[in-house]
């Protein structure tokens, strides 16, 4: 149908241009390609400090954490559920590392390391109340969300927690030649799951059970097992994201990272991941990911208002969502 | 003569990139007249349905409706005309009572609050006065499917509704609620009232049909009168060559003296009671019964979607064990769509789900030899495509139900499950099915299937099994297949 729609439009058109015409309209959620296109050339064009090499660094290191975290949301979403916990997975596995380094003092790594676990066992109570107690993914997630969120404030007991050794902000704030850690660290992530997803029975799973639950289950898959362990992954990824954070901010915080999840289910929708599963494309959440980094940067160097920059952040999703549903029109 | 006709079709065309959908098309309907559409999937059906009811808009031609030149264009346009659509979905909202439901948008009010009481009374009156008894104040969602259909039919009557096109209304009805169903249409043709009637069931367009307007590859065969015409006349029609009703048993096939599966005692709540028969290797196996015999509980409880407590099935070169089950079976649902496929994935993706283990070395997909295995099979089996990317909703139901069919071949199962199998496809992709059917029990593999449909499981079968009450009454063997004795067993015995 769909491309039967878009031959049909190149047919007006000459026959050479039409195969060149359908061929690039073909490109999955192309409205936001042009859309980032556009973005990038808006801002160039507004201020000098935009386009710069370093400017890039900093906008990839930026949205990081966003990013690592929407990567475990997307394959999450095309199973056919919804992960609003991450923000405070986030928070959780900051405070633990931090606390485990400066009161118990755990080694660095080791520390990250539990805190990221801790992550994944959230994850794991999330796909657990979702498969076997059977309450819907978004409201087990709200739940979920309230209650390791005030985890985390328990921990420190309301308090910042600082003063880790030095080598505690290496994970953050360090670098591998001109590459930020946690730059290399999404790139990683992102070829990891792209493979996972395009190549790995398991993503091909994730998606079967997003596109027809039922059928899955008829398939011959274990549905229940694929559903958790999505959300067990979310849950690390969060985790990671958590431990970064901490490293970058050389603190265990409880109030960080809120509404986090909210810029990486934008991140995730941008993308064209369709909320009711079964559909997406990481690169295309990737691209999510860098409009909602270039977008929060270049509207500081244009010294836009907070307030103004929250709307436009909203306006902005829904422009670019709707690029792709005018097309399929 | 001219008043007569509601709705004169003339010369309707409709072109998708590629296709020819509609080639001038004209017919028409009269006004109290059951005017059956028949074809093969593909032949135009949907597209003419759609034109009708605003969903697409024809190339050229014209609709003309009482004598006047009508410019359906949008979905609203269609309904201010009068015309209804029946479809499988049905436009109500199932947690209200009928009587909400009816008066949906022209709520009668007493002091600017809904009167509920002279509500359910006038609805009670609409029911009656097509001799259906219904409490108003029931909640439409568990009425059963066809007093939903006579609920939404009777809504937009009430909105003025002088034609109804029916897309297969009774794929989801049951034999008594059949009869209820065309009760009601007789009874609201009386009424003035067209219907537009799509089914592939020729049964029904013999008992319930005026006239029958064939199509085949958007041509108009030809409009005849039922009572003039023979079945076999209308099925060469539609498919333009003769199909022979015995070409479907193959008396050539040789069933290996050797059980595949036995099962005994199996009990499940109360939708199956004790029963106990074997499965040969390379049988064909039907089951017959009424809807709610519990012919689809037997083939999800052998499949191992239902935990069942009592009774035992051994699988034969298989120690038992519900692992080693998924390995043995392969289930195809009777609702393809909610059960069976995944629509928004392509053809090969629906297909090697069930294989990604033999594709694959360390769990990655080797996608070369995925695409050729699937290539292999969607030639092999028939399956009408120009590629293989291609998302399976936009198949027709014929190639969709081969679609789940290679899903189960490629990763070679013994046992095929199949709960019936042919619902909703026409008489040549039945033939297609059926072929395949008997091929693969050739190759060794057993099957079993479910049907409503006696005819087919009379011309396919080896034994036939008998539901009733979650009971297999008896199984016949071949040579004893006498279709009244069956019919009677699946409602008494003797």
């Amino acid at each position: 149908m769909k491309n039967n729609k878009q031959a049909f439009s190149g047919l007006k058109k000459e026959a050479s241009s039409a195969s060149l015409s359908k061929k690039f309209f073909a490109v999955e959620n192309i409205g936001i390609y042009i859309f980032l296109t556009m973005l990038i050339i808006f801002f160039s064009v507004m201020t000098n400090a935009f386009l710069t090499f370093s400017n890039f660094i900093v906008i990839l290191r930026q949205v990081s954490i966003i990013g690592i975290a929407a990567f475990g949301q997307a394959l999450v979403v095309i199973s056919g559920g919804i992960d609003l916990s991450v923000g405070s997975i986030v928070a959780l596995s900051g405070v633990i590392a931090a606390s485990l380094t400066n009161f118990f003092g755990v080694p660095i790594p080791l520390a990250f390391l539990i805190g990221i676990m801790a992550g994944g066992v959230c994850g794991l109570a999330n796909g657990v109340l979702a498969t076997k107690v059977k309450i819907p993914p978004i409201i087990v997630t709200l739940g979920t969300l309230t209650i390791i969120r005030g985890l985390a404030f328990i921990i420190v007991g309301g308090h910042t927690v600082f003063g880790m050794p030095e080598s505690y902000r290496v994970l953050g704030r360090g670098y591998v030649g001109f590459i930020p850690i946690p730059v290399l660290i999404m790139i990683v992530f992102f070829i990891l799951f792209f493979i996972v997803l395009n190549n790995l029975n398991f993503g091909r799973h994730i998606y079967a059970t997003g596109s027809n639950e039922e059928a899955a289950l008829i398939s011959g898959l274990n549905v229940v097992k694929i559903k958790t362990m999505v959300f067990v992954i979310s849950g690390l990824m969060a985790g990671i994201g958590g431990a970064i954070l901490s490293s970058r901010l050389d603190s265990g915080q409880a109030a960080t990272a809120q509404g986090l999840e909210l810029d990486v289910l934008t991140a995730v929708v941008l993308g064209g991941v369709s909320i009711a599963g079964g559909k997406g494309r990481l690169e295309s959440v990737f691209v999510g990911v860098l409009i909602i980094g270039i977008l929060a940067n270049g509207m500081v160097l244009l010294n836009v208002q907070h307030f103004y920059q929250l709307v436009i952040k909203g306006a902005v999703l829904l422009l670019a969502v709707s690029l792709d549903v005018l097309k399929k029109k | 003569m001219k008043q007569d006709v509601l709705i004169d079709f003339k010369n309707i065309s409709k072109s998708f990139p590629g296709v020819k959908a509609l080639k001038e098309v004209s017919f028409n309907i009269k006004r109290g007249e059951v005017h059956a559409l028949v074809g093969e999937n593909g032949a135009g059906k949907s597209t003419l349905i759609k034109i009708i009811s605003g969903l697409l808009h024809k190339d050229s031609g014209q609709i003309i409706i009482n004598g006047h030149q009508a410019n359906i264009k949008t979905t609203t346009d269609a309904f201010g005309l009068g015309i209804s659509c029946i479809y499988q979905e049905l436009p109500l909202a199932f947690s209200l009572s009928v009587a909400d439901n009816i008066f949906l948008g022209q709520e009668i009010k007493k002091y600017g609050l809904i009167d509920k009481k002279k509500q359910n009374k006038i609805a009670k009156k609409y029911f009656s006065d097509f001799d259906v008894e219904i409490n108003p104040k029931v909640i439409v969602g568990n009425l059963s499917v066809s007093l939903q259909q006579i609920t939404a039919i009777i809504k937009a009557i009430m909105k003025e509704a002088t034609l109804f096109i029916m897309d297969e209304p009774t794929a989801a009805l049951s034999e008594h609620e059949v009869d209820r169903l065309f009760g009601f249409i007789k009874r609201i043709k009386k009424k003035n009232i067209s219907i537009l009637y799509i089914s592939h069931r020729m049964d029904e367009i013999f008992g319930i049909a005026d006239r029958v307007t064939v199509l085949k590859d958007g041509i108009n065969m030809g409009t005849r009168i039922v009572s003039e015409i023979k079945k076999e006349d209308l099925i060469n029609m539609m498919s333009g060559k003769i199909v022979h009703d015995s070409l479907s048993y193959d008396k050539e096939r040789k069933i290996e003296d050797q059980n595949i599966m036995e099962i005994e005692n199996l009990c499940y709540e109360n939708l199956l009671q004790d029963i106990s028969f074997n499965l040969k290797k390379g049988e064909i196996l039907g089951i017959t019964g009424l809807v709610g015999s519990g012919k689809t509980e037997l083939l999800k409880c052998i499949y191992g979607l239902y935990n069942h407590k009592i009774g035992k099935i051994s699988l034969v070169g298989n120690a038992s064990g519900k692992k080693q089950g998924k390995e043995f079976f392969g289930f195809i649902p009777e609702d393809r769509k909610k059960e069976g496929l995944f629509l928004d994935l392509n053809i090969m993706h629906n297909i090697s789900i069930s294989s990604l283990k033999k594709l694959s070395r360390f769990s990655f997909i080797n996608k070369r030899k995925e695409k050729n295995l699937i290539n292999k099979f969607v030639k092999d089996l028939g399956i009408k495509t120009d590629t293989i990317k291609k998302k399976v909703k936009f198949l027709s139901g014929g190639n969709q139900q081969k679609v789940i069919l290679s899903r189960w071949l490629s990763s070679k199962k013994k046992v095929l499950l199949m709960d019936e199998p042919t619902r909703g496809i026409d008489i040549l992709s039945k033939a297609e099915i059926y072929r395949l059917m008997n091929r693969l029990s050739k190759n060794g593999i057993s099957i079993m299937f479910s049907s409503s449909d006696i005819n087919e499981v009379l011309s396919i079968s080896d034994r036939i099994a008998v539901m009733r009450d979650g009971r297999i009454v008896e199984i016949f063997e071949r040579k004893d297949f006498q279709k009244d004795r069956i019919l009677r067993k699946t409602i008494m015995d003797n």
